[in-house]
């Protein structure tokens, strides 16, 4: 283990953001939806609006798991939240939990580039809170390119690539998933993006399964969708019943509404 | 097998800022306290320009260095300071993170470092982009540095301005017409890019490729020379798929992030159509492992000058017919024989005042 866990820990719970910073470059960037932190001190500002959104945060179900240049932080922040950062205020204070899963590539011991996938809408929907209204204020605030090139490149009318396998593979080629809760969320996501792809960029065994690091792609309103995505695939990970692929669905929602910048 | 001279990788920056201890490198005519030439670029661009001991160009550029940038040469110490004391005027908390240095040459020929730089700055002051905006903004520059007895004696500068600008709330395009109506026919800008062009029209035709790609940790020069020769020459757009691995990331001008075959493509293919008859001259390479493992894999840095006639609109707006000039530098991170990441930078806002300028 290297420790960044309990980092995260530390910075959450008592506030230690120097303990989380010890495992960071001072040229770190981390990736959290539509936004990207680029420096330690932007990063650990990042992290202090995320523990300060809990009144007491407790992380829960922890776990870490390295290899070939990365680190994986899985947890479960709990606590009361009564302002949503970036969003505002709740309608009232909520005693509530939220995901998070965190992808760091090391250059020997200290993290270098960091995605985290976290779900703010799991926390704005059981409040009800105006989530539609939120992913289009966070939209409008995201200037972004307009798109360049295609989804997956070279493959023409074949469409999918025959040299892909797995989880993914099945994913990009539409072909039926394995429980009806993977079946139900498949179908809700490609309602939204029709043609959303699934482009693999790490995976990690977990003894008996795996756990893949994901970038989900596609267009929404002409926009182009580009966001880190997450999913345990079998083994100890896999808390029964097959996770669902973990992406921020508020980012998903915002990119419809992004102004794209001046020509 | 340990390198004697360690780069940037995996170093945070109280390490790279701590003395380094005995010399690593030749470095006859330095300053006493630089170990290698990594040491000098690191710790000379945080003492300059952290530290704000601006001064400390005088003992670190030579009187006549020429600096090379896209939107015109400039030489001269003086130049550089004043040119670094406007910059911090309008962004004084800027840190320069170095990403990597990228060197070659030796204590003879001199020192040729490729430094990666990520920025971040807070625009507190008017400037180059116009008043003060208040915004923050990270943006990427690289700097190639020639450097001989503790000298810069020649620089080639390229930085992420249209990426400023935009996380400024502003448009390239306006700032570089602007720019553009302060030249004149025979300003040195001008008289440059013409130069540069014909410089690299003139260079001979190839024959169409079909050569393998070169493996890249054993031949890197080799390698650099296929990816010019074969996809931006001769448009073999296709070969991404073998220069590039299946999940790399490009960073390129405007702040842009692309992954994956597809996007990469997608720029090259947009680059290349907005500057028809593009021809690429490779001017300088080099290359450093990134760590003591060699499976972590290479650094290269690759510097080149680029001419064509812009007669497309993918990128920079409706086609002007005017020719187009880009001094671009590019570092790859390449591992098991592939491109994972890549950093290109040069001036899109230099690029679009040729675009803007007034016909003679």
């Amino acid at each position: 283990m290297t420790g960044l866990a309990e980092a995260l820990r530390a910075a959450i719970e008592d506030g230690d953001l120097a303990a989380f910073g010890a495992h960071l470059l001072q040229r770190a960037r981390l990736e959290d939806g539509l936004a990207q932190h680029a420096g330690r001190p932007a990063i650990l500002a990042w992290l202090n609006r995320l523990a300060g959104a809990f009144d007491q945060p407790r992380l829960h179900s922890v776990r870490e798991l390295d290899g070939a240049g990365l680190v994986v932080v899985d947890c479960r922040i709990e606590g009361h939240v009564g302002a949503v950062p970036g969003f505002g205020a709740l309608a009232a204070p909520l005693l509530s939990s939220l995901e998070l899963r965190l992808w760091a590539r090391l250059e020997g011991r200290l993290a270098v580039e960091l995605a985290v996938i976290a779900d703010w809408s799991q926390i704005l929907r059981p409040a009800g809170h105006d989530v539609a209204g939120a992913a289009a204020e966070l939209g409008a605030a995201s200037p972004c390119h307009r798109p360049l090139g295609e989804l997956a490149s070279g493959l023409g009318q074949l469409g999918t690539d025959p040299a892909e396998d797995g989880w993914v593979a099945d994913f990009n080629a539409r072909r039926p998933m394995a429980s009806d809760m993977l079946r139900q969320q498949v179908r809700q996501l490609l309602t939204q993006m029709p043609d959303a792809r699934l482009l693999p960029e790490a995976t990690l065994s977990t003894g008996d399964g795996q756990l893949h690091l994901l970038r989900l792609m596609g267009h929404v309103n002409g926009r182009r969708v580009s966001l880190p995505a997450s999913k345990v695939v079998g083994g100890e990970w896999d808390l029964g019943g097959g996770e669902p692929l973990r992406f921020d669905s508020l980012a998903l929602a915002a990119t419809a509404d992004r102004p794209f910048f001046p020509a | 097998m340990t390198r004697t001279v360690p780069g940037v990788w995996g170093r945070d920056i109280a390490e790279l800022l701590a003395p380094q201890g005995p010399r690593r490198h030749p470095l006859d005519g330095f300053d006493a306290d630089y170990s290698d030439i990594v040491d000098y670029i690191i710790r000379c661009t945080h003492r300059i320009w952290e530290e704000k001991d601006l001064g400390l160009i005088e003992t670190h550029y030579a009187g006549d260095c020429p600096i090379w940038l896209l939107s015109g040469p400039a030489a001269g110490v003086r130049g550089v300071i004043d040119g670094t004391t406007r910059t911090l005027a309008a962004f004084p908390d800027r840190t320069l993170m170095g990403d990597a240095v990228i060197w070659s040459g030796d204590a003879d020929a001199g020192y040729l470092s490729s430094h990666r730089i990520l920025s971040t700055a807070t625009n507190l002051g008017a400037g180059e982009f116009g008043p003060a905006t208040g915004r923050q903004v990270a943006f990427w520059t690289i700097a190639d540095c020639l450097c001989r007895q503790n000298l810069i004696v020649e620089e080639w500068l390229v930085r992420d301005n249209s990426a400023i600008a935009l996380q400024l709330g502003l448009s390239p395009r306006t700032i570089a017409e602007g720019q553009a109506l302060a030249d004149t026919p025979d300003s040195p800008a001008r008289r440059w890019w013409a130069s540069e062009i014909a410089r690299v029209r003139a260079t001979a035709a190839t024959p169409f490729p079909d050569a393998p790609v070169p493996e890249p940790a054993q031949d890197p020069q080799a390698f650099v020379h296929w990816f010019a020769d074969t996809l931006v020459t001769h448009r073999r757009l296709g070969h991404i798929r073998k220069a590039y691995a299946p999940a790399a990331r490009q960073f390129a001008p405007g702040g842009r992030t692309h992954v994956g075959h597809g996007e990469i493509l997608g720029w090259w293919a947009a680059f290349l159509g907005s500057l028809g008859g593009a021809r690429i001259t490779i001017d300088h390479v080099a290359h450093q492992p990134l760590s003591d493992d060699p499976a972590d894999g290479l650094d290269i840095a690759l510097r080149w000058t680029l001419a064509g006639t812009h007669d497309g609109p993918a990128l920079y707006g409706p086609p002007t017919g005017r020719d187009a000039l880009v001094l671009g530098v590019t570092h790859w991170q390449v591992a098991r024989g592939q491109i994972v990441r890549e950093w290109t930078v040069f001036d899109e806002i230099a690029l679009l005042r040729q675009l803007a300028a007034s016909r003679p």
